[in-house]
């Protein structure tokens, strides 16, 4: 699982947003505007994360509980796959 | 997925890749990425405006700012189009990522670029129309062969 190559991120305004360039350009025309912890987890997608290793850094990272962790992971994966931005 | 003008509404700024090449050098396609914010007032000569052409997005250089228009032209064209007006104008480029590194629209480099590359414009044009006549002596003379 990693994140499709094209895709970048931008820091714009004090926030990051998700760009495509290359080829995923031509069927990504949009951005993903990312808050500071869908940044980290894309950061550790980008470096080969599983969706279990995810849920575990975001535990290690912030205060947060399995659960309330998993479901931050699902919903952020659900919204890449969505946008056709993640490769499995 | 929101429309540009959505987007701009919604959360103040546009990122997008470039595509195509009428801003070569400064841009290649597909490469290099670019932050649009909505316009303010009126633009100046030198901007990179955003803007609507029946149902394309272009982003190309303003050359010469009129009372009620502007004239635009991107950096690697030799037609410059009138009749662009602030209602056209959807934002303005205010930074960009070029080869993956960031640069603001203030960064002297790129002002400086700005306006050798307006400046330039009437030699581009004679070295287009050069190549032009050349290619057409060129192809007359393979026709007589």
């Amino acid at each position: 699982m990693n994140i499709r190559q094209g895709f970048v991120l931008r820091e714009v305004m004090g926030s990051t947003v998700a760009v495509a360039i290359g080829e995923a350009s031509r069927t990504f025309h949009g951005m993903i505007r990312l808050n500071s912890t869908a940044t980290q987890l894309w950061k550790w997608l980008e470096n080969g994360a599983t969706q279990s290793t995810l849920v575990e850094q975001l535990c290690a990272e912030y205060d947060v509980d399995v659960d309330t962790a998993a479901q931050h992971v699902d919903a952020f994966l659900s919204t890449l796959r969505t946008e056709g931005v993640l490769e499995e | 997925m929101n429309t540009i003008e959505e987007t701009l509404r919604e959360h103040g700024v546009f990122v997008t890749t470039t595509v195509g090449v009428s801003m070569e050098p400064l841009f290649k396609n597909r490469r290099d990425t670019v932050e649009i914010v909505p316009v303010t007032g009126r633009l100046s000569k030198y901007d990179v405006p955003l803007y609507r052409r029946r149902d394309d997005y272009v982003l190309h250089r303003v050359v010469k700012v009129l009372p009620d228009s502007y004239v635009i032209c991107g950096d690697n064209c030799i037609g410059k189009e009138y009749g662009i007006t602030d209602e056209d104008i959807v934002g303005v480029m205010v930074a960009f990522d070029r080869k993956n590194k960031h640069y603001t629209v203030n960064h002297l480099g790129y002002r400086l670029y700005a306006r050798l590359r307006v400046a330039q414009y009437p030699l581009r044009l004679f070295w287009f129309k050069l190549r032009q006549q050349g290619a057409k002596i060129l192809h007359k003379a393979r026709a007589k062969k």
